[in-house]
């Protein structure tokens, strides 16, 4: 299990490592965390013939907020650093409670957020949690910048909307609005496996005691993050309570189409996709303006 | 009276492995060394056509390809040393025609680097014949199912059928008040040691000699049978057994890298590393356990079990490795467990199919007798209406008549009931049952299992295993020398893999001795130094046989050092007692000798020895057991399942055994911890399953789930002590303990957990995605 | 084309021209002599290879060589100070927390970071989740979390006010 031999490229800023994707952009690799690239190589399932290392890219690893009030993450900001970080904490403590659930705190060292995204293991949380939170991605290629929508940007297992010869070099996310709540759970063969299935809602009550705004998303329950775009119509207005949690959980197992594989049957991830749907969104009420364990 | 028997010692390892000082087979290097890679078949079964090997060749760095077509004529087939009436099924170090498993290995590649030789490995173009194949044991009993060994003519794929009975079990079924029947299915697990395998050779030109290091739990017999594999004289073998990173049985087999490596050094004229790497470990490998079993129990209203009987199919993979069909045999001839079961019958068929042979894994086939047996002891005791424990109670051999005969094995000695009581003591200590009711109104899903086992420990009378067919001994030899200094050197055929053995053996030679055990070195792992071990390191032998002939050897010097002592202080020697080094006049600690003394006297100052007197201070004396020992102990575990995920946790562990004297508890108790975990991975995570045609579904970890620390309980434990009535000392061995009664007692939890639902679990490993499967369509309530 | 690359190493400085796919746990073992770095299964999963560079855990296995050069690396090898061991080694010894060994190094280093971000840490729950990027085939765990639970009282007493 030793890597296949590669050039490697170690370009210090975006611009020089599109310059060198150009030349061959079906043969080269970009290496970020190399959580996912590396096991892959070892295996010899990946045999790039350029290896470009994004980790002495500078500016890749930055986390701001944009004028516009975004936050703005790094392609190359660590997992890790989604735990820690006090403003992914205070503004997204949905995305700094999904890290927690990639892998091992060894892994997340290295692993990226960029990384995550362009990899897009069907079962990976952050894709789901950045869709569930409507994010975009910043795309940079030779043609310039473009933003894609997370809801557009997985197209697939392990399939995006990048382009050969193209980068992510960020994602910008606005902070859900003040007294939202929030949730994650998923549930794997082990603590820190790949999981099973998950989801991760955003969930504001309003003044009234009803539903004044929700999303969610879940992962490991098809090849692409599951986004019902249905569920602030049925929500919204609502009273947040166990019927309707049920009920939407019900409505997304209609719709999902999960697959066997020897971890869990297809019938288990839809039956827990209700599951988690139901528990997340109940979990998010319950922070929501302060409410509940907050 | 035992000053370091039984004490809680810390290892004497220990520093060499925190500090990353320990060597292990990957870590060594010989000067001109070079690095092996095998190329391994990708299909279940398929014919050689050709293999092109100029690419790989003609790439820098690559020193040899040796394909199945290379390997001299007169090659000896891969032994199998455990004979009991069985099909041959040989293959060879490098496949020779035809793979009958994925994995099987095909070429050797041989290259300055390791990196190099994967990148030749990816040139050589082999041409495949794909055939019909097999992955289910099932499906290979079928008619019209492709043959394994179509080509030996064999005209099914059963490679044995092994039968024994004891008293009249049709009629004890005919007059029974109930009969229950189960069928069971144990799923593949292996070894799985951290440490994957690994081999390096090295010839001596000159002389026709072969240096092998090699990750192995047994270093004689590996020496023995590549010399008849190979067709050398033993002596011209020397096997050098490294630290091991683990072994659980996985490393007690002969494998056919041991014969390619050895092929590949004396072709390449270089000394040849081969470690596995983790992909190919879990092919490469033997697996274990694989099992279909099914099971009737009659018994008679009051509870009084009065006969079962099995029939169980082993999934043997696709040849009978080292041990050939042992493990299932043990199942087989294990079916009464502790219980008074006056008749008894079974039959056992070893099945080939094209999966990755089976072998050995700490427990052997005890495992699965034991969950098929307290499996239905539950479902016959729901039956009845009984408690499960007072069923237990009601059919255990009671102490007063043990020893006693079982369908094989005499059962030594104990109190089985005293230690289930403990155990159940413990429980309710714990509050467990009073809790789970609690609990339950609360509407949480908790249960309590429990398994009583035994185990087949001190392997074993040499007569007895040579009856049965086995081609090795049960003995065991140890040598204790006194050097002049008066330092202590013991030689012992057994392998330290991290169980602990060395430290076990040293507190027996240091009291029978009379020294402290620091200075006592242990020397293991080389055959041109240690003794010959009989079976080798495994079947929980190392503290009973290992010990008692250490025992013997101690003494036996410790008798010399009374002589000369004796001499040197003018003191009869049965007057004298040593300690710590000091021998000296019972009651007058200020006469004295050092053991530097007498080993002065006894190498370099004849002149004080006793007329007539040898010089030299050492003594080698072998250890054969008249009898097995039989260690046993009861599991409760309390779990927790959460009915809407199917996942499940422990809330609490306890255990309860006799494993007979205990040298060094801290050991002991580390060996049930890391048993009880491998239980655990049987019965919730590990598994290694195929598709129908025999293609794998695994290749990594990501597959192949082990427990983390987040998963497994904290172990609640208490020893007993009957001493082992067979084995000088009373130990009675207990490396393969934990993996036996921990299967049963987790699915019997998550079944009794599971009770509202009526459940039955009969496979294994129960994950989340099967316990919802069992639970049934619900409502989703969020907890 | 072999570049060169130069890293601390347990606070010595070394330097070797490394093919660029060259893992880093492969340039450690073969290239600094410094075995106690183990490979247990290369794709990241057992941690049996787990170091730190730069203060922070890796597995060194999913890390190249040149990614490290420039860095400052701590093996196994590094933490016994003055020929004395390290608080977590004694206490791994005292309780037994290692049978073969072959895991003992990752489990070190992860236990090593880990106090030093938590020196507070005392929960069996939390010490269990954060060793769980960890595989142990022999202990069962046990031993090991209570060494390291342990450790963390001997290193809170040792230094009282300051960090690990
Ligand atoms: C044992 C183990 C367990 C894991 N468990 C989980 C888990 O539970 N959940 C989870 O989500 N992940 C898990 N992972 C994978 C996760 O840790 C990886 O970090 C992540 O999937 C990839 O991130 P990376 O930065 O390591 O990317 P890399 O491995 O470096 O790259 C992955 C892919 O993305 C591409 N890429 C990387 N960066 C960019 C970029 N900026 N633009 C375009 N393409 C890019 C690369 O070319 C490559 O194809 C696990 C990994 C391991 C080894
Ligand atoms: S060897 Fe690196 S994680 Fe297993
Ligand atoms: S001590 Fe052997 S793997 Fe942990």
């Amino acid at each position: 299990m030793k890597p296949p031999r590669f050039e490697y490229a170690a370009p210090g800023s975006v611009d020089e490592a599109i310059e060198i994707l150009r030349d061959a952009p079906e043969e080269s690799t970009l290496l970020a965390g190399g959580q996912s690239l590396v096991p892959l190589l070892n295996m010899r399932m990946a045999q790039p013939r350029v290896v470009i290392d994004l980790n002495r890219v500078s500016g890749l690893d930055a986390v701001e907020r944009t004028p516009d009030g975004r936050i703005r993450l790094g392609a190359m900001v660590r997992q890790r650093r989604l735990e820690t970080d006090p403003v992914v904490r205070d503004e997204l403590p949905l995305i700094a409670e999904a890290a927690r659930h990639i892998a091992h705190v060894p892994i997340r060292t290295r692993g990226t957020v960029g990384g995550s995204l362009a990899h897009a293991d069907p079962a990976a949380e952050l894709p789901a949690t950045v869709a569930a939170l409507g994010g975009r991605l910043l795309v940079r290629g030779p043609n310039g910048d473009r933003a894609v929508p997370a809801t557009e940007f997985f197209v697939g297992a392990l399939t995006t909307a990048i382009e050969p010869g193209e980068l992510l070099t960020a994602i910008e996310i606005e902070p859900p609005r003040e007294g939202a709540g929030w949730a994650f759970g998923e549930v794997a063969r082990t603590h820190g496996a790949f999981a099973l299935a998950g989801a991760a809602a955003v969930l504001q009550v309003g003044d009234a005691g009803q539903i004044a705004s929700a999303r969610l998303a879940l992962l490991g329950v098809g090849s692409a993050p599951y986004v019902p775009e249905w569920l602030e119509e049925m929500a919204v207005g609502e009273a947040p309570d166990e019927p309707l949690f049920r009920r939407i959980g019900a409505r997304v197992v209609d719709e999902i189409a999960p697959l066997d594989d020897i971890h869990a049957s297809a019938d288990y991830r839809r039956r827990v996709a209700a599951v988690l749907t139901a528990r997340a969104l109940r979990d998010a009420a319950n922070r929501s303006n302060g409410r509940g364990s907050g | 009276m035992p000053a370091w028997v039984g004490r809680r010692m810390p290892r004497r390892e220990d520093a060499e492995l925190l500090t990353g000082r320990g060597r292990f087979i990957g870590d060594l290097g010989r000067s001109g060394m070079v690095h092996a890679v095998f190329l391994r078949s990708p299909y279940p079964h398929a014919r050689i056509v050709s293999i092109d090997a100029s690419r790989a060749l003609a790439m820098p760095g690559v020193r040899a390809v040796l394909t199945g077509a290379d390997l001299p004529e007169d090659l000896g087939a891969q032994p199998n040393t455990h004979l009991f009436g069985e099909r041959e099924t040989p293959y060879f170090a490098l496949a020779r025609e035809r793979a009958r498993y994925a994995g099987e290995p095909v070429a050797v590649i041989v290259a300055d680097s390791q990196y190099l030789a994967e990148d030749a490995r990816d040139e050589v173009i082999v041409d495949w014949e794909p055939l019909p194949s097999v992955g289910d044991a099932d499906r290979a009993l079928a008619d019209d199912a492709p043959l394994v060994y179509g080509d030996r003519d064999w005209p099914d794929n059963v490679a044995a059928t092994f039968e024994q009975e004891m008293g009249d079990v049709d009629s004890a079924f005919d007059e029974a008040d109930v009969v229950v029947t189960e069928r069971y299915r144990i799923q593949r697990q292996f070894g799985c040691s951290l440490e994957t395998r690994g081999v390096l050779a090295e010839w001596d030109e000159n002389v026709d000699e072969l240096t092998l290091w090699t990750s192995s739990q047994i270093v004689h017999i590996a020496r023995d049978l590549l010399a008849a594999v190979l067709g050398l004289p033993e002596h011209r073998i020397r096997v050098l057994v490294p630290r091991i990173g683990g072994g659980f049985g996985a490393k007690f087999h002969f494998y056919p890298e041991e014969t390619a490596v050895a092929l590949a050094a004396r072709a390449t004229g270089r000394p040849v590393r081969w470690v596995e790497d983790r992909m190919e470990s879990f092919l490469a490998t033997v697996h274990a356990r694989e099992q279909r079993v099914e099971i009737s129990m009659a018994a008679r209203e009051d509870g009084t079990i009065t006969a079962v009987k099995g029939d169980l199919v082993g999934d043997m993979g696709a040849a009978l490795h080292t041990v050939g069909y042992g493990p299932l045999w043990l199942t087989a001839v294990m079916i009464t467990n502790v219980y008074e079961i006056p008749n008894a019958r079974v039959r056992a068929r070893a099945v080939v199919t094209n999966k990755t042979p089976l072998g050995s894994f700490r427990g052997w086939g005890q495992p699965q007798a034991n969950f098929v047996v307290e499996r239905t002891v539950d479902r016959l005791a729901r039956e009845l209406g009984m408690d499960r424990a007072d069923l237990r109670r009601r059919n255990f051999i009671p102490p007063e008549r043990l020893p006693r005969k079982s369908l094989h094995h005499t059962l030594d000695s104990g109190d089985y009931p005293r230690c289930l009581d403990r155990a159940l003591e413990l429980l309710d200590e714990r509050g467990w049952r009073e809790r789970q009711h609690e609990l339950r109104d609360e509407g949480r899903h908790v249960g309590i299992g429990i398994s009583f086992y035994t185990e087949n420990s001190a392997l074993g009378p040499s007569r007895m295993l040579n009856q049965g067919g086995v081609q090795q001994g049960g003995y065991d030899i140890a040598r204790v020398r006194v050097e002049p200094g008066g330092e202590v050197t013991l030689y012992t055929g057994l392998c330290e893999m991290g169980q602990g053995v060395t430290n076990a053996l040293s507190q027996v030679c240091a009291d029978n001795l009379g020294v402290h055990p620091e200075k006592i070195k242990v020397v293991t792992g080389d055959t041109s130094q240690v003794p010959y071990t009989g079976y080798g390191t495994g079947a929980s032998r190392g503290a009973a046989v290992g010990g008692a002939a250490v025992m013997r050897a101690s003494r036996k010097v410790r008798e010399k050092v009374m002589r000369i002592a004796g001499h040197m202080l003018e003191a009869n020697p049965d007057d004298l007692e040593a300690e710590d080094g000091m021998i000296f006049v019972r009651g007058t600690p200020t006469a004295a000798v050092t053991m530097g003394d007498v080993g002065r006297a006894a190498y370099l100052r004849a002149i004080e020895l006793p007329e007539g007197e040898d010089p030299g201070l050492e003594a080698i004396e072998a250890f054969d057991p008249p009898q097995f020992a039989w260690p046993y102990g009861a599991n409760i575990a309390v779990v927790e399942v959460d009915v809407d995920t199917g996942e499940v946790s422990f809330l609490d562990y306890i255990y309860v055994h006799d494993c007979g004297t205990i040298v060094n508890p801290m050991i002991v108790e580390g060996q049930i911890m890391g048993a009880v975990a491998q239980g655990i991975g049987a019965a919730l995570f590990e598994s290694l399953p195929y598709d129908e045609e025999g293609q794998p579904l695994f290749g990594t970890f990501m597959e192949y789930v082990l427990p983390t620390a987040a998963e497994l309980p904290r172990l609640v434990m208490e020893h007993q002590h009957t001493p082992s009535p067979n084995i000088p000392g009373g130990m009675k061995g207990v490396g393969e303990a934990g993996t036996i009664g921990s299967p049963a007692a987790v699915v019997a939890a998550i079944e009794d957990a599971l009770a509202p639902y009526g459940v039955r679990i009969n496979e294994t490993p129960v994950t989340p995605s099967a316990i919802l499967a069992m639970v049934g369509e619900r409502e989703v309530t969020p907890a | 084309m072999s570049p060169r690359v130069s890293m601390v190493v347990n606070g010595r400085g070394v330097e070797a021209d490394v093919e660029p796919r060259r893992l880093l746990a492969d340039f450690l073992r073969e290239d600094v002599h410094l075995y106690g770095t183990h490979l247990g299964c290369e794709h990241g999963v057992c941690g049996a290879c787990t170091v730190l560079v730069d203060g922070e855990p890796v597995r060194s296995c999913l890390m190249l060589a040149v990614q490290a050069d420039g860095g400052e690396v701590t093996t196994v090898e590094g933490l016994s100070r003055d020929g004395g061991l390290h608080p977590l080694q004694e206490a791994f010894h005292e309780h037994h927390a290692l049978q073969c060994g072959f895991c003992t190094p990752g489990f070190l280093l992860t236990s090593l970071y880990l106090l030093r971000e938590r020196p507070d840490l005392d929960d069996e729950g939390e010490i269990r989740a954060a060793l769980s990027g960890n595989l142990c085939r022999c202990t069962g765990y046990q031993n090991i979390v209570d060494a390291v639970r342990d450790a963390a009282a001997r290193m809170r007493q040792d230094s009282p006010t300051t960090k690990g």
